[in-house]
C-alpha cells in the first residue's frame, strides 16, 4: 500500500521559529528520512518551496484564472510530502506520527493520504 | 486517546502494536542481537517486551514515543537476562554502557549508524553462508522482515510447522557454529554480501515467479523483498550491487500489473500493455541503475547486469524501440562472468532479435544437446519462433510441439499449440 504524507502548515509559523529551532527541526527531519530508509519504506519526498514561489490556476467560465503567491489568505499551505510503501494503514499512520511536522504544535500537521490505484 | 468501549481499545492497541512490531523489530533484535550475542535470545527477550508492551499499553494507554518504548523495554530485558546469568561481567557492563550512551545519545547520528551497524551484522548473521538457503531465507524474513511464522509459511506454502523448523534449525547452527557478530572482514565482505543479495533476490523471485501454487505472483513477497532491498541500499550505499539488485526489482515490479492478460494468463514482455507498467517503479529502478553504474569498480556484477538488460526493456516505451543489440551484448557480458544455458538462450533471443532469425539461431542450435535445457519448454519454443521467422514452419511446427509436451503449466501449453497450428497454416499457404 502506498501513502503520501502531506505536510501542512501556516507560513507564519514557519517564519517564527529561531535559527536554533530551524537547525532542530532540520536534523530531525535527517533523522527521520534515516529511520524512513532503513527500515526501507521510502519511495520518495521532497520539501516544497513557499508559496510565494507557487500559482494557484482554475478556470472560471471557460477561463484561464491565475493567482500568484503567497497565498495569504490561506492558513494552511502544504510543504512537503512523504511517500511510502508499508503494508498496513496502522504502519502509515505510525510513520505519519513520527514526521516531525506531526510534533512541532498547532501550526503544523500532516496528513496522510492512501495512493489510489487506478483499476485497468 | 478515546474509546467507546474496552474492546475497542484493545483492538486498537494490538493493531497499534503490530505496526510498531513491524517497523521496530529489525532495530529491536538486531540490538539485542549484538548485546547478547544471540539471534534466539534477542528474538525471544524482543518478543517478550512487545508481550509486556501490548499489556502495558492496554493498561496505560498507547505513549507518546512507542518505538522508543519498546526498545527501552527490551533492553532492560537484555540486562536482566545478563544479570541471570553467569555469562561474563564483560558482556554486563557492555550492556550498560550501551544504556548510557543510547540515553546521552537518543537524536543524535552516532546512534543512528549503531542502528546501521547492527541492522547490517543482523542481516548477514541471517544470511550467513553455514545455513542452508531455506534457513536464510526464513531467518531473514523473520528477524528483519518483521513476519511471523505463520506468514512465511503462508507466503511460501508450506506449513508452519515446516517453516518453524527451519528457523530452529538455523538458529542452532548459528550457535553450534559460533558464528561471530562482528561484520565480515574486507576480505569476506563480497562474499557474504553476495549471500544476503541472494536471499533477497530468491524471496523477490518466490513472489515474482510463484513457483508454487495457482498464482502467477504473490505481492507480498515481492513487497517483503524490495522492503529488504532499499534496507540493504540504505546500510551499503556505495556497493554498486546492492543498488542493481534493487534497480533490477523495481524494474521487474514495475510490470506486475501488466504481466495478467484479460484470460487470466501471464503476459510475456512483449506482449505487455506498457502504459501499465508502475511509472514511479520504472523511474526509481533506472536511478538506481544510474547509480550503480557509477559505482562498478572492477567491472559490472551480474545483478547490474540483469538490471541493465531489464533497463533497456524499461526505457522502450513500445516494444518495436526496444535495444536489442545492446541487450544481446549485455548477455554476451553476462555469459562471460556467469555463463549458464539460459543466459545464452536468452541471448539468442537478443541477437535473433537484432541481427536476424539466422544469427539467433546459430545461438540455439548448439544448445540443443544440453542437458541442463532437455526438459527447458523455452528452447523449443524460441527455436520454433526463430525457424518460423526463416520460413521454416514444419521445423518450428516441430519444436512448438515439443515446448507444448514439456510445460507443466496448461495455459503455456495451450499458447504453444496455438502456434503449432498457426505454422500449419503457415505451411500449407506457403505451399
Amino acid at each position: 500500500m502506498r501513502y503520501m504524507i502531506l505536510i501542512g502548515h501556516d507560513e507564519k509559523g514557519g517564519k517564527a521559529m529561531t535559527p536554533e529551532q530551524h537547525q532542530a527541526l532540520f536534523a530531525a527531519y535527517q533523522q527521520y528520512e534515516a529511520d524512513l530508509k532503513h527500515a526501507g519504506v521510502l519511495l520518495g519526498g521532497d520539501p516544497l518551496q513557499g508559496s510565494d514561489r507557487g500559482v494557484r490556476i482554475s478556470s472560471e467560465g471557460g477561463k484561464r484564472k491565475l493567482l500568484d503567491g503567497p497565498f495569504s489568505e490561506s492558513k494552511e499551505i502544504i510543504g512537503g510530502y512523504v511517500l511510502l510503501e508499508v503494508k498496513s494503514r496502522d504502519e502509515a499512520v505510525e510513520w505519519a506520527a513520527r514526521c516531525p511536522a506531526a510534533q512541532l504544535g498547532a501550526w503544523s500537521y500532516v496528513e496522510l493520504r492512501e495512493i489510489q490505484e487506478i483499476p485497468r | 486517546m478515546s474509546a467507546p468501549d474496552d474492546s475497542h481499545r484493545t483492538d486498537h492497541v494490538a493493531r497499534v502494536a503490530a505496526a510498531i512490531w513491524r517497523i521496530e523489530s529489525a532495530k529491536l533484535i538486531a540490538v539485542l542481537a549484538r548485546l547478547l550475542r544471540s539471534v534466539d535470545w534477542a528474538e525471544e527477550l524482543a518478543q517478550d517486551a512487545f508481550v509486556e508492551a501490548l499489556q502495558s499499553w492496554r493498561k496505560n494507554g498507547i505513549p507518546e514515543n512507542p518505538g522508543g518504548w519498546l526498545m527501552t523495554a527490551g533492553r532492560h530485558r537484555a540486562l536482566d537476562a545478563l544479570r541471570h546469568t553467569r555469562r561474563a561481567t564483560r558482556q554486563h557492563t557492555q550492556i550498560e554502557r550501551e544504556q548510557q550512551r543510547s540515553m546521552a545519545a537518543d537524536f543524535d547520528e552516532t546512534s543512528d549508524d549503531l542502528i546501521g551497524d547492527d541492522l547490517l551484522r543482523l542481516m548477514f548473521v541471517a544470511c550467513h553462508p553455514v545455513l542452508s538457503q531455506e534457513g536464510r531465507v526464513a531467518l531473514t524474513l523473520r528477524l528483519l522482515g518483521g513476519l511471523t511464522t505463520v506468514e512465511i509459511g503462508r507466503a511460501f506454502l508450506v506449513p508452519e510447522t515446516t517453516i518453524a523448523q527451519r528457523i530452529t534449525r538455523a538458529k542452532r547452527a548459528l550457535a553450534d557454529k559460533e558464528i561471530s557478530y562482528e561484520l565480515p572482514q574486507p576480505a569476506d565482505l563480497r562474499a557474504r554480501l553476495d549471500s544476503v543479495l541472494e536471499v533477497i533476490y530468491l524471496v523477490f523471485n518466490e513472489g515474482y515467479l510463484a513457483s508454487a501454487g495457482d498464482d502467477w505472483m504473490r505481492p507480498a513477497l515481492c513487497e517483503d523483498a524490495l522492503r529488504l532491498g532499499r534496507t540493504l541500499a540504505q546500510l551499503v550505499p556505495t556497493e554498486s550491487e546492492v543498488h542493481a539488485l534493487l534497480s533490477l526489482m523495481e524494474i521487474q515490479a514495475s510490470r506486475a500489473r501488466a504481466r495478467t492478460g484479460p484470460d487470466g494468463g501471464a503476459l510475456l514482455l512483449l506482449e505487455q500493455d506498457r502504459s501499465q507498467w508502475d511509472t514511479l517503479l520504472v523511474r526509481r529502478g533506472l536511478e538506481g541503475l544510474r547509480l550503480a553504474e557509477s559505482q562498478v569498480r572492477t567491472g559490472p556484477g551480474p545483478y547490474l547486469l540483469q538490471a541493465a538488460i531489464a533497463g533497456c526493456h524499461a526505457r522502450a516505451h513500445e516494444a518495436r524501440d526496444t535495444d536489442w543489440s545492446r541487450i544481446a551484448s549485455l548477455y554476451a557480458a553476462l555469459m562471460h562472468i556467469a555463463p549458464s544455458p539460459v543466459i545464452e538462450l536468452n541471448r539468442a533471443v537478443a541477437a535473433g532479435m537484432a541481427f536476424g532469425p539466422a544469427v539467433g539461431l546459430a545461438i540455439v542450435d548448439p544448445l540443443m544437446g544440453d542437458p541442463d535445457l532437455s526438459e527447458y519448454p523455452f528452447l523449443p519454443s524460441v527455436r520454433a519462433d526463430l525457424l518460423a521467422k526463416l520460413g521454416r514452419f514444419a521445423e518450428a511446427k516441430t519444436a512448438v510441439e515439443r515446448a507444448a509436451a514439456l510445460t507443466r503449466n496448461a495455459r503455456e501449453r495451450a499458447r504453444f499449440l496455438e502456434r503449432a497450428a498457426q505454422y500449419s497454416r503457415e505451411m500449407r499457404a506457403g505451399g
